[in-house]
This record gives structure tokens, sequence and C-alpha cells, in this order.
């Protein structure tokens, strides 16, 4: 366990060595605010009548945050599995096990990208009135956990799929499917019962769904059942991705 | 005496192309053993292999009596490696290079510090520690490979085409390196290469691979008798294949 504490250390080390910068850090998180606030106080004119419980810039903003988390989970993923050159391949032949490979890429990924949205994610609900200790304590193991979930995914569909064309294409849909199928932009609701399905099987719903919880206080789906999906897709998905990913690199 | 690198029988399939065919040969301790040949004849594959990069598609690979199929990450502890491409991180300097690399290695802190003070020491690149890579000559570059190569004290070093590219004055300070590594270190090295100069100068035992089969394996002097120059006899021996 020490080991792998001290590899994974060391990778999230040399990453952060290179790539950490506050300027970057407070210039996105601007950026995103921007964004959610933006965009759903532009809509928030146009969009009634929805039974939201909430205004639509708040019901957008948060929904969005779990978006956001999703496409950083991916773009790590997809550098894990894809980028065998520069310092992964060191890695490979350095004695450290796939876990910590894994484990320091996210760990870097937790600290340069989704302290972001983790700030992002704080301000916003300060901007709302919805801010208080215990849901930024309730947001660490959520962030944590959907990470891996989406990482998890990420994992196996890169690993499954040898052409990096065709694993490009794959992710665009999914980042699509995540975006427009997990009401994220709009309610589920006026659905009809059948098309629900096709939220409910997508795991961004979920995520979507708890963050939407924490930020703004209402939900469709209750936070318990989130929370629990999201912890038992988590742990499914990720191990089975460290192990096809594992796999793959050993195939070569 | 038992080899400390032994292959039986490694064959590495990419699809339906075969890279390297039922490849077997052993390596002494303290042997600087080459692999000779064209242009991808399957030298990097076979490399690959050994250091746990690529699986073989068939056959066994025993590093130090150790399967590495089963004992991968036990056999790359006292692997060393430096690739044919340069792999460092320009934007760092040479100990950041160094230092990180090594956190991979040794948890120790002083142990590590003494580690990359020895390694730099012995590539001759202590003066240019704060330096960033990225201000650095090929030559440099390269030292600094071998240096983070070295960093975990490895007793086989496996060099991919380690002077490729390099000027004369460069390739000459790595082969005197190579030389000591061998003599004075004790080390087992293992390279490849297609220069017949390099081969002659560091190999004291060489194997031909051409599309994937060996088809000749020896001593160079033994190598020598085979045509007037090397060049000759390397040729022959492919063409001959």
């Amino acid at each position: 366990m020490n080991n792998i504490m001290t590899e994974s250390w060391a990778i999230a080390k040399r990453d952060l060595k290179k790539r950490y910068s506050i300027w970057k850090d407070i210039i996105s998180i601007i950026f995103i605010f921007a964004i959610l606030i933006g965009a759903g106080f532009g809509l928030n004119k146009i969009i009634k009548n929805q039974n939201l419980g909430q205004s639509y810039d708040s019901f957008f903003a948060s929904g969005m945050i779990g978006v956001f988390i999703a496409i950083l989970a991916m773009s790590i993923g997809i550098d894990l599995v894809i980028d065998r050159r520069g310092f992964n391949k060191l890695l490979l032949v350095a004695p450290v096990s796939r876990i910590s490979i894994i484990l320091g890429k996210t760990i870097y990924l937790f600290i340069n990208s989704l302290k972001t949205l983790f700030v992002t994610a704080i301000i916003t609900m300060i901007y709302f009135n919805t801010f208080s200790m215990l849901k930024v304590i309730v947001l660490v193991p959520i962030i944590i956990f959907s990470t891996l979930l989406f990482l998890g995914i990420t994992l196996i569909i890169a690993s499954l799929i040898k052409k990096q064309n065709t694993a490009d294409t794959i992710f665009q849909i999914i980042l699509f499917f995540f975006m427009f199928f997990s009401g994220a932009m709009y309610s589920i609701n006026p659905f009809p019962e059948i098309v629900k399905y096709i939220f409910y099987i997508n795991p961004a719903t979920y995520v979507v769904e708890v963050f939407r919880y924490i930020i703004s206080g209402s939900t469709f789906i209750n936070f318990y059942v989130s929370t629990t999906v999201i912890i038992i897709l988590a742990v499914v998905f990720s191990s089975l991705g460290i192990y096809l990913y594992d796999k793959k690199l050993r195939d070569g | 005496m038992v080899p400390i690198i032994q292959l039986i029988n490694i064959s590495r399939n990419y699809n339906s192309v075969k890279a390297v065919k039922h490849i077997s040969f052993n390596v002494q301790k303290g042997e600087v053993f080459g692999i000779l040949g064209p242009n991808g004849a399957g030298k990097t594959t076979i490399i690959s292999m050994m250091i746990t990069l690529l699986k073989p598609s068939s056959g066994k690979i025993f590093i130090k009596s150790k399967d590495i199929a089963y004992y991968g990450k036990e056999v790359r502890k006292f692997v060393g490696v430096v690739f044919q491409e340069s792999l460092l991180d320009e934007d760092l300097t040479i100990r950041e290079n160094l230092d990180i690399h090594a956190l991979l290695y040794i948890s120790n802190n002083k142990l590590r510090a003494k580690r990359i003070f020895n390694v730099m020491k012995l590539t001759n690149i202590l003066s240019h520690k704060n330096k960033k890579v990225e201000e650095l000559s090929g030559g440099l570059k390269k030292r600094l490979e071998f240096a983070r190569g070295l960093l975990n004290n490895p007793e086989i070093l496996f060099l991919d085409e380690p002077t490729l590219g390099l000027d004369p004055i460069a390739k000459n300070n790595i082969w005197n390196y190579i030389k000591h590594l061998q003599k004075k270190e004790k080390k087992t090295i293992m390279l490849t290469t297609n220069n017949m100069e390099e081969a002659e100068k560091l190999c004291d035992k060489i194997m031909i691979i051409n599309k994937g089969i060996k088809i000749w394996s020896g001593t160079m002097r033994d190598m020598k008798r085979k045509g007037k120059t090397l060049e000759r006899a390397f040729i022959k021996i492919v063409q001959n294949e």
C-alpha cells in the first residue's frame, strides 16, 4: 500500500510540476462559472413552465458541472490508454503497478482539474445561496467516485477498441449521450416513460442528479439512490477498466 | 553457468504480421550482447519483449532465471533501459528529470539523492544539473538518458540503438561510457544496432536477425571471417539468408 502511494505520488508530482499553473486555474474557474451562469441566465428568460422546482439557471449550472466531470475524467482515461510514448513508456518499464499509474494520473486530475470544478461548484452554491459546509464535505467523495466511474468507462472502451479513429468517434457519441440524455440541460419528467429508460441507463444521469441536489437542492431521482448507483458503478467500471487496461498494455 | 538472459523460442505477431519468429539465445553475466539487423528486422520488438513492454505471442523469456511473464514487476527492478528516441521532459532540468524518475525506484530520500548524484557524476553531467533539457546538445541529452537508465543501479542495461543520430565525438563518448559500464560497473549490456563499427567496438557476441528470423550468431571475430570488411560480412550474411 505504501509502495502504491509513493509510486502514485511520483507520477502525480511529475504531471503537477510540468503542467500546474495557478493562473490557468483562476482563468478556468472564471471561464467555467461564466459559461454556466451566463448560459443559464440567458436561457432562464426563454425557458419557463418546466416545473423544475428552481430557476433554469440554477438547474442548468448544477447539472452541467456533472457533465464537465465526465469530460475531464474521460480525457485523462484517453491519455492513459492511447499515449504510450514519453513518460508513459518509461512508467511501463519501471517497477510500478498499473494501479499506481492510474492512481498517479488520477491524483493529478483531481488536483489540477477537478479542484477547478470543486471551486466552481462552491462559487455556484454561494451564487445561488445554497452553500453549506456539509455540502462541501459531501462534494469531495462524490467527485472522486464520479471520476472513477467515468475513468472506468473510458478505460474499458479505449482498451477494447484498437483503432484510434473508431475510439475517437465512440467517445464523441458517448459525450453527446452523457450531455443530452442525462437531464443536464432539461428535465427528464416531460419525456414518455419509454424514453425515460434511456436516461436511467445513462450513468451520467445519476451524477448530474447528485450534483444538482448538492448544489441547488432539488432532484428528480432520490439522492441516496443516485449515490449508491454511482458508488457501485464506480467500483465495477474502474475495476474492469484497470483489468482491461493492464491486459492491453501487456498484449501491446 | 546459468545465463542472465534466456530467450526460448520467442515469437511476436502484430495481427497477421509475424515480427519475430522463433528466436532463442542466451546472454551471460557481464557480456555485451548485440542484436544486429537491417531496419525493420525486429530488433526493437525483441528488446521491447525483454523489458516487459510487449508480451510475446509465444515462447519464454527468463531474466536472472525469472520468467518475466510472472515476475515482470520484480524483473523491472534490476533492468535499466535507454530507448532509441528521447523520452526526456524538455521543460524540466536535468536534476528534475532524474528526481522524478528516481521516485519510481527509490523511496528513501537520502538514498535517492545519493544515487542521483552518483549517476550524474558517472555520466559527467553534474555541472549541467540545473540546465533545462531543451538547452542541451544531442550528446548531453543521450548522457542524461543513460543517467536515467542507471538510476536503479541495474544489473542489465538495455540500449536500443544508443548512438543513433549522434555526431562522431558524442558517439565516441557514449561508446566509452558503455565500455566503462561493462568493465568497471560490471553491467550486462544488451544493445541493438545496425552500425558495424559500434558492434565491433562494444560487443562480445552478436546475433544477426532479418525479417524477424535469427540468421547468424557468434563473435565479431567469427563475423570478420565472413568478408573483407564487417559491412561486407553483414551484407553477405543477410543476403545469403
